[in-house]
């Protein structure tokens, strides 16, 4: 007994001496070859768009042979699903022989996409955002040019419009990206919502300017002490929403996002402007009287929820207001009492700001993300090929509605898909079962919304579903096209980017401190200390860089 | 040549001690010391395309810059207060928690409280943060309802906003998630007591309660020795995601001046935003803090007779 | 039974009250996560959810469950843990067994060696690039063997191998064992209930750890459950998150007219429980190690 033990043991210590012996020195060597090898080995695949683009001018046919690659999308919440786990990819797969492999963040998207990067383990298709990670892979060389693509595929050439082909190019006029969700008309979420309910027994006063508004919500903090008057969203988030009222045109994107202000085509301090200013100094008065939540910091999105749902909020603001939980309690509400739920009101606006000109929504014709191929994939314009389908009427109609022939047989001439009577006469349950609306990472917004406005335009006003009646209502009208601003985050470790860091921190700590301020004194110390803070680390780098990036914008857009 | 023969003397007598120790040290070597030639990253301008062969050098660049951050002397007070605070509340309430246990004669209710009180370590901090976070608030949060009810309140008070309550939730939440469970090696140190020692106590004429003090401690005391000095090593490292959840992911500024330590301050400014050397420079100061430390709390311990090395 | 004097019985009662009030209050948030993951979701979404289901449902768990990947990633996660703590536990206990004895050769240079590696590490990137060479990436084993040695567990073991009488080992010395045989005849049968602390410690981690597949597996039949389910609560996150991030455009989800029945937060508190429950049932299982006077009888015997 005791000698096989000891000589398991000796066993397994000369099988470790071995393998660290090994470990050892591959390991090493590869440490210092890696660098060296991997441009020469990606080299010779730089320039595959002209390669392949000659040996199949006609352009790659789907279902002509198997097509397989791995995708792998960068954030920490996302698990792309099983593909040929659902109707459409089912169909997908054995119609058209397309696979796709998804490898996932598992949670841990940025050390994930750091060791792919640097062991050169990329996957074909990577599904980030636009800027710096992008920008990165680019100059390393790891992606491919997309531009003779883009000429000889139809659907995202169409649906995209020649000024967001040309945002899409990189600084080396190549395009690496095809977007996601990307649009050509406007829309949103964002805006104020109130209680139908409280505002009738209050007896409907008018609610156009902040003078309205503060006089609404003292009433309603007097008439209903256990409510909350203004919610406004986590991170006191609706604060920013409130901005948009104060000057015209003024975006919740400049406090929110770039921390700075676009003026006579420059970016200047969020902290000495006077919008802003006076924001924090009524958010503050608000929160000082109780007229705001005094949660606003410390919530998280399912308290909000559980007081919008309880009917515990007289106003809310915030960027999204039309989500399905809210929605869910609108419908529970309404049933019990038709007056009761909520309602999106035309945004707030300061007293000499043109009703007309205050804009809480935006929207950027980009849209979310991009898909990028990199140099791994062995066939790219067959990628390519799938996606243009995928993202065109065909490849939207059956991610949605499922394979032809199942909810709809024709499209009708503006190529949407005529749904059949399967498709109203199966129940909802049976309908989740074929998981339809999932993989649609290069989604077409352009085409989903119009036609949801057309299938709208031809129900009784009564079947239109809630959200869609209030976003034509309001939010989609309050929405301003911001596309000369994308890309305006500087990488983390540029000096912009250092930059960048320290004034969101800056930023986070002194609006926090505002809305707490005891009085508009106070909120101007705060907001002068907080310049000065900033500006000692280093904001004007951030300012000029964003500066650029928007000029950039501008010229890109005119084509230049 | 005496030494030699003394040596080889040594070595039949202990030979199949080493070997025991190998296969330690060798998956030690491959797993832990073959990738330490990342800790150059900390002197470089690491970039992930060039790899740590070609990326450029940077010196001591990245340490000063943290050494300079405006917040430097903040984080750290606030790093050596929630650890101290942490050592002082946190690390003897399971020993006290493994004490009361082991008073308890009825071994189903014993097992009960156990199992029970370890439950809490299996809910993430995401979930704990929710609890905690629901309860504080000062819209329909139940302590402040129940403050109210008992008028020893008149108005809600914002928890988690106030600086001065901030530490205490911290650490009250700490010792709730893992009392339970760190008590567990306690009990196992408790069960390793010779039962005579207790018979010819209550001989003697020591109540329980003195016994506790007399015999149950002073057994369980190199256990806890060592698990205090590796917690004195273990200052720099004064908490993660506890202070990032009660923080609301950071959002809750308003309480940064006393929420701040190293590792969420690394985590806002390094890791966020891909400054890979920021965040190893960091990392690598405060691992040479934690190592003196230990090798300090080693020696003092060591008066007492335990010891590391 | 021994009769107790007034003083103990006040003493008793401070510690029996004491430690039923620290039950409740640790109980109580594990209960109201299982009261939530039986309560529909849109129906929690009200809050005030307590002691009991306001709307009883099963949507949570048949979610979790009629996922087909379930099944095999709990049979990997329990692969893991047995493989995992059982290598763990014998390569850990043998090398702290090795530097329990401090009078040996090198002994300071070994525990420095080991204690070094507590406090400095290369970083992901590099351990990422050794598992690639070792071909350990996407296997099974990459789940177990980078963390055979937890120096830590190492320490706690020697602390208590150090504790152990003397008499113990000399008088197996005499009857001529070796180092190695008085270490696995002697001292492991009386050190049961480190052995099932630290056990029940690696077993744990073993369980709980999503990080290491999250970064080293890409097969997903070699993910573990607690991976797996943190896709299901994801996806369903995601869908969510699709309908914050497109704006408007969310009217693509709603197009199709689906209506969220399950919530995050109640599928959130359903995958938490299946994916906790089989590792904290160990635990009851373990206590009958933890009884007293194993080291006693052994010397006398």
């Amino acid at each position: 007994m005791k000698k096989t033990r000891k000589s398991w043991i000796a066993i397994m210590s000369a099988l470790l001496i071995a393998s660290t012996a090994l470990g050892a020195c591959s390991n090493s060597n590869n440490g210092n070859n890696k660098p060296e090898a991997s441009p020469s080995g990606s080299s010779g695949e730089s320039t595959p768009s002209s390669n392949n683009a000659s040996a199949s001018p006609a352009g790659f046919q789907l279902g002509s042979q198997p097509l397989k690659f791995s995708m792998y999308g960068n954030y920490d919440w996302l698990t792309l699903d099983p593909w040929a786990d659902d109707v459409p990819t089912k169909w997908i797969q054995d119609n058209l022989k397309v696979t796709i492999e998804p490898v996932q963040s598992g949670g841990a998207a940025q050390q994930k996409f750091s060791t792919m990067l640097a062991t050169d383990d990329l996957t074909d298709v990577l599904l980030l955002d636009r800027g710096p990670d992008v920008e990165k892979l680019r100059q390393a060389g790891k992606l491919i040019p997309l531009d003779d693509y883009y000429n000889k595929y139809p659907n995202f050439k169409k649906w995209m419009g020649d000024e967001t082909i040309n945002m899409l190019r990189s600084s080396d006029g190549h395009i690496y990206q095809m977007p996601n969700w990307y649009t050509t008309s406007s829309n949103g979420n964002a805006g104020y919502l109130i209680n139908r309910k409280v505002y009738k027994e209050l007896g409907s006063p008018k609610l156009e300017t902040f003078d309205d508004l503060y006089a609404y919500l003292q009433k309603v903090k007097a008439t209903y002490p256990d409510m909350v008057p203004l919610e406004t969203d986590v991170e006191a988030q609706g604060v920013q929403i409130l901005a948009s009222g104060f000057g015209e045109g003024y975006s919740p994107n400049w406090p929110g996002q770039n921390r700075a202000v676009p003026v006579d085509g420059k970016f200047v301090s969020i902290f000495t402007d006077p919008v802003f200013n006076e924001t924090m100094k009524y958010a503050s008065k608000l929160f000082r009287e109780k007229l705001m939540t005094q949660d606003s910091l410390t919530e998280k999105k399912e308290q909000v929820f559980e007081k919008l749902t309880n009917g515990k909020v007289a106003v809310f603001a915030s960027y999204s207001v039309l989500e399905n939980q809210i929605n869910a309690a609108n419908t529970v509400m309404r049933k019990n009492d038709p007056d009761s739920g909520y309602e999106v009101i035309w945004p707030v606006h300061k007293e000499g700001v043109s009703k007309d000109k205050v804009f809480p929504n935006n929207y950027n014709k980009l849209g979310w993300n991009v898909n990028v191929i990199t140099t791994a994939a062995k066939d790219p314009e067959a990628i390519f090929a799938f996606m243009d389908w995928l993202t065109g009427p065909e490849g939207m109609s059956t991610l949605y509605f499922g394979p032809k022939g199942k909810y709809w047989n024709e499209m009708d001439a503006n190529d949407y898909p005529v749904l059949n009577d399967t498709w109203f006469n199966t129940p909802q349950e049976d309908k989740d079962k074929d998981k339809l609306g999932r993989w649609a990472w290069v989604g077409n917004t352009t085409y989903l919304d119009t036609m949801k406005m057309a299938n709208n335009a031809k129900m009784k006003p009564e079947q239109v579903q809630w959200p869609d009646t209030q976003q034509s209502a309001v939010t989609w009208k309050t929405s301003q096209d911001l596309t000369a601003f994308v890309n305006l985050m500087p990488a983390g470790d540029t000096e912009a980017g250092i930059a960048k860091t320290a004034v969101d921190e800056i930023f986070k700590k002194y609006y926090a401190q505002a809305l707490f301020a005891k009085s508009d004194e106070e909120v101007d110390n705060i907001l002068k200390k907080a310049q000065d803070e900033a500006m000692s680390q280093g904001y004007q780098k951030l300012l000029d860089y964003e500066t650029e990036a928007w000029q950039n914008n501008l010229k890109q857009m005119a084509g230049k | 040549m005496r030494t030699q023969s003394q040596l080889k003397k040594r070595l039949r007598r202990e030979w199949d001690i080493h070997l025991m120790i190998i296969p330690g040290v060798l998956l030690l070597f491959v797993f832990s010391y073959l990738p330490m030639y990342g800790v150059v990253t900390a002197f470089q301008d690491y970039n992930l395309f060039k790899g740590f062969a070609d990326s450029p050098w940077a010196g001591t660049k990245h340490f000063r810059m943290f050494f300079h951050s405006p917040d430097f002397w903040t984080i750290m007070r606030n790093t050596v207060i929630v650890s101290l605070l942490k050592l002082v509340f946190s690390f003897p309430a399971p020993i006290a928690l493994a004490l009361l246990l082991n008073e308890v004669g009825r071994a189903a209710f014993k097992r009960i409280i156990q199992t029970v009180s370890y439950l809490p370590h299996f809910l993430s901090w995401v979930i704990v943060g929710g609890f905690v976070i629901s309860m504080l608030s000062v819209d329909n949060g139940s302590i402040n309802i129940l403050l109210m009810k008992l008028h020893l309140i008149d108005e809600p008070i914002n928890w988690l906003s106030e600086s001065n309550y901030f530490w205490g939730i911290l650490i009250a939440s700490n010792v709730w998630k893992d009392i339970g469970f760190s008590s567990i090696v306690y009990l196992a140190a408790i069960s390793g007591i010779d039962p005579h020692l207790y018979e010819s106590a209550s001989i003697d004429g020591a109540n329980r309660f003195r016994q506790m003090f007399s015999i149950t401690l002073p057994s369980i005391m190199p256990v806890i020795v060592i698990f205090m000095i590796l917690a004195i090593g273990n200052v720099m490292n004064a908490g993660f995601e506890d202070i990032l959840i009660l923080t609301n992911n950071g959002v809750n500024a308003i309480v940064r001046d006393v929420s701040d330590v190293i590792d969420t301050y690394v985590y806002r400014i390094g890791i966020q935003n891909q400054r890979f050397s920021y965040a190893a420079a960091v990392g690598l100061f405060k691992s040479a803090i934690n190592v003196l430390l230990l090798i300090g709390a080693n020696r003092l311990a060591r008066r007492s007779g335990q010891s590391l090395w | 039974m021994i009769k107790l004097s007034s003083g103990e019985k006040v003493f008793q009662s401070f510690v029996y009250i004491v430690l039923i009030l620290l039950g409740l209050v640790t109980l109580y948030p594990f209960w109201n996560a299982i009261v939530i993951s039986f309560n529909a979701g849109a129906d929690t979404a009200r809050g005030d959810i307590t002691f009991w289901p306001r709307v009883f449902t099963l949507d949570n768990y048949k979610l979790v469950f009629e996922d087909g990947r379930l099944t095999h990633a709990f049979l990997i996660s329990v692969l893991r843990v047995i493989v995992g703590t059982a290598l763990s536990i014998a390569f850990t206990s043998m090398l702290a067994y090795g530097l329990s004895k401090t009078k040996i050769l090198l002994f300071k240079p070994y525990m420095f060696y080991c204690i070094v590696t507590m406090f400095f590490s290369g970083g992901l990137i590099p351990s990422f690039v050794l598992n690639k060479e070792l071909h350990l990436n996407n296997t099974f084993w990459v789940l177990v063997i980078p963390s055979l040695i937890s120096v830590y567990n190492m320490i706690i073991f020697r602390t208590f191998f150090r504790e152990l009488p003397d008499g113990l080992e000399e008088s197996a010395k005499m009857d001529g064992c070796t180092n190695f045989g008085t270490f696995v005849r002697i001292v492991i049968p009386v050190s049961g209930p480190v052995f099932a602390t630290l056990a029940l410690f690696t077993a744990v981690y073993h369980w709980n750890d999503w990080f290491t597949a999250a970064i080293y597996i890409n097969k997903m039949n070699l993910l573990p459950i607690s991976s797996v389910l943190q896709q299901i609560l994801n996806s369903n996150l995601a869908t969510e998150m699709l309908a914050t991030q497109t704006g408007g455009n969310a009217s693509a989800i709603d197009a199709v007219g689906k209506i969220q029945t399950v919530t995050s937060k109640s599928l959130s508190m359903a995958t938490m429980l299946v994916a906790s429950m089989p590792i904290i049932l160990i635990y009851p299982f373990l206590q009958k190690y933890f009884v007293k006077g194993v080291l006693v009888g052994s010397i006398k015997g």
